[in-house]
């Protein structure tokens, strides 16, 4: 046994320092009847009521009254990653962890107001403005196809079938199903509206199917925002006529259960291939419909600019028809200082500082782009201060151990195929040491100097690059491609409706502004699998991507009643005049939000008056 | 003698070579021990319009100049020297957008 100091956050009730320790290990905080995964329910002593709520980060609970000494007691969820943010606040008094709250994952019945705060205002109905209503709009959706790329669709949820009870869904393909001779692309199993239809006459449909959303399924919620129809829930998404396709995103989970008995849940799910092919088989499915698809998925990592060929390809597709759309999410890594940027001087260096946690037993990747006509030399130092390794531009090496193991791999590239760049990868292996790992990028031949560099995602923890950071370019890199609708996220349920503090941000590496736009993504209810008919309030850009390509679809019916053919740019100029403008002043704001939010009733006067 | 953590570690280099028309950072570049088992899924960018490179395992056409395929590693060593392959996707995991507030 050892003891060792931490430098987790002293300055916080120590239930709550526990916690955010166990973060940074990888362990996760789990959900409970008023928690999502990750949050944690407070009490705080807070001397500015609306200060307090103004925080993004602060999902409302209950006021519950006034202390003798002037100050506001309140309940409120906070995220555990920001609770050292919250706290630092000027109008935090104090902040404890609530002791009141049973952990279940099983009750998804509203609570009480005390615990959450009034739903009727955090529904997806309410959430969205007048403007961006879909309810008196004469088109609902109708003859256009909705594609989901996601994990867990519930086909037997109410909110997916007609008021005769058979499905929405065209075409449902698993990728991870039994493959056929006939499966798309060679894998995975597709079932058609007719199975669905038949298992749906059921007891148990899932088992008939032989396909299990599981619960509290991330595709089933992205669905219902963007075409859910409300027969089950009573809140209707933004399409709620449209058809649906949903591909089933190869799920590559990987889960390691950590000593102390915690999970360390890898979630990445397929790769780049598959979900080129996702997209594919979707507009296959779709025919000469029009056609509208969401993917909710990001990547860190990548050369920012739309040349990587997942990007390439998504551009082909989208571009080869008109009335075809895709819309990605923007990504939630704005403050989790996963980038940075600077300029490497000719015969100096410029130091990169990579904060690893002790105890972090994740993989960790860094990839670092830099201009074509530039060559640096790479040196990597662990925290002890001893230089590993020099690298010069077109080398490539690892770190082994003993065993001839290799617990690090360095490569620096020479000229990208797809844009002429260099580029610098760092690959550690999991249980190297904690610390301050220093990235060094020495000048050797210099005429611009720019470089940027992104931690890759890490689930159940995520490293960093030593404050302070750099959260411009944050933006998802699956997503940067000139043909595809990129959304951030703002949170409805706040005053004057701000950006939320996940929000990943632009500008690509090659100057374009993204996100394109930014819609809800902050406490949204909609469907939950697995219930039949209830549904519960997920965050993120994953729930404000659906809301666009909802629209999107809106828009394709529209034109699509009045025989306009509309294509990708078409569709991208229409959104921009019909995007709110109101922007902030400050730069780096700003790159936030793209075009800001989008008002449905212009986009669809702008095609009326077409 | 180099140490991480009081472990004893050596470092072994190599020239990149072979692997140009591969994409950035992708799992496969990270590993240089591949085993001639391995079948890899990838994206192929070609330069001249529905050409497809010997000895892929095609899974579909993307667009004219893109596809998508199953390839082995000496399968993916021949595509280094196709002149008519531009670059080639090795996949990358992909991550759900929602806001995991734990990360």
């Amino acid at each position: 046994m050892r003891f060792e100091w931490t430098d987790i956050f002293a300055d916080i009730d120590p239930r709550l320092q526990r916690l955010m320790q166990r973060r940074r290990r990888g362990l996760s905080t789990p959900p409970t009847a008023s928690t999502e995964v990750g949050e944690v329910a407070v009490i705080a002593k807070v001397n500015d009521v609306e200060a307090w709520y103004s925080m993004t980060e602060v999902r409302e609970g209950a006021e519950v009254g006034t202390t003798a000494d002037g100050n506001i007691i309140v309940t409120a969820r906070v995220p555990v990653s920001r609770l050292q943010s919250v706290r630092s606040s000027p109008c935090v008094i104090s902040l404890q962890a609530s002791q009141s709250l049973q952990l279940t994952t099983e009750d998804l019945t509203p609570q009480p107001p005390s615990l959450i705060g009034n739903r009727d205002n955090l529904n997806l109905e309410k959430s969205l403005s007048n403007t961006q209503k879909a309810s008196a709009l004469e088109q609902q959706g109708n003859n256009v196809v909705v594609g989901i790329i996601d994990v867990g669709c519930d086909f037997a949820h109410q909110n997916f079938r007609h008021p005769d009870g058979s499905t929405r869904i065209l075409a449902l393909w698993d990728q991870d199903g039994s493959s056929e001779p006939d499966s798309p692309f060679g894998y995975g199993k597709v079932y058609s509206s007719a199975e669905i239809n038949q298992a749906l006459q059921a007891e148990d449909p899932y088992k008939a199917l032989g396909y299990n959303p599981k619960k509290y399924a991330h595709g089933t919620h992205v669905m219902d925002i963007a075409a859910g129809n409300g027969n089950g829930t009573g809140n209707p998404g933004i399409s709620p006529e449209a058809d649906i396709v949903f591909v089933h995103f190869s799920n590559g989970a990987v889960e390691a259960v950590l000593a102390d008995g915690g999970n360390a849940v890898d979630k990445s799910l397929g790769d780049t291939t598959e979900l080129v092919e996702a997209v594919d088989f979707i507009f296959e499915i779709a025919e000469n419909c029009p056609c509208a698809i969401n993917i909710s998925l990001a990547l860190h990592g990548g050369p920012h600019d739309g040349t990587a060929l997942v990007e390439q390809s998504i551009d082909a597709l989208v571009s080869n028809k008109p009335n075809r759309a895709v819309v990605i999410a923007a990504g939630n890594s704005y403050y989790k200082g996963i980038h940075a940027s600077g300029k490497v001087p000719k015969n100096g260096f410029t130091d990169l500082h990579w904060d690893i946690p002790r105890g972090h037993w994740h993989y960790k990747a860094l990839e670092l782009w830099y201009d074509k006509q530039d060559k640096f030399q790479l040196e990597l130092i662990p925290p002890d201060g001893q230089s590993l390794v020099s690298l010069q531009l077109g080398e490539n090496g690892e770190i082994v151990d003993e065993d001839d193991n290799t617990v690090i791999y360095l490569s620096h590239r020479f000229c990208d195929p797809n844009n002429g760049d260099n580029m610098i990868g760092v690959f550690m292996e999991s249980r190297l040491p904690g610390g301050i790992w220093t990235v060094r990028l020495h000048g050797v031949e210099v005429s611009n100097g720019n470089f940027h560099a992104w931690i890759e995602r890490e689930d159940g923890s995520q490293t960093s690059f030593v404050a302070p950071h750099d959260n411009t370019h944050t933006v998802n890199s699956i997503g940067c491609g000139h043909n595809i609708i990129m959304v951030g996220s703002y949170d409805p349920t706040k005053p004057n409706q701000p950006i939320s503090y996940f929000s990943s941000s632009g500008p690509t590496r090659d100057g374009r502004k993204k996100p394109d736009f930014i819609a809800p993504g902050q406490n949204i209810w909609a469907a939950a699998s697995l219930t039949g008919n209830k549904s519960y309030r997920k965050s993120g850009t994953s729930m404000s991507a659906p809301v666009v390509t909802g629209i999107i679809a809106l828009m394709l019916s529209e034109a699509d009643a009045r025989n306009i053919q509309l294509d990708i740019n078409q569709i991208r100029e229409i959104l921009i005049q019909s995007a709110e403008n109101n922007l902030p002043e400050d730069p780096l704001q700003k790159a936030r939000y793209g075009y800001g939010s989008i008002d449905i009733n212009t986009a669809i006067s702008v095609i009326r008056a077409m | 003698m180099l140490y991480i953590a009081g472990k004893p570690v050596r470092v072994k280099k190599s020239l990149l070579h072979g692997c140009h028309k591969k994409e950035h950072g992708s799992e496969m570049a990270q590993s240089q021990q591949l085993n001639d088992d391995d079948i890899y899924s990838v994206t192929i960018k070609v330069a001249e319009a529905g050409y497809v490179p010997a000895g892929v395992k095609l899974r579909g056409h993307i667009s004219d100049n893109l596809l998508t395929a199953t390839v082995t590693p000496e399968e993916m060593n021949n595509l280094e020297t196709d002149s008519r392959v531009v670059s080639i996707s090795a996949p990358r995991k992909l991550h759900s957008a929602k806001n995991n507030s734990v990360a």
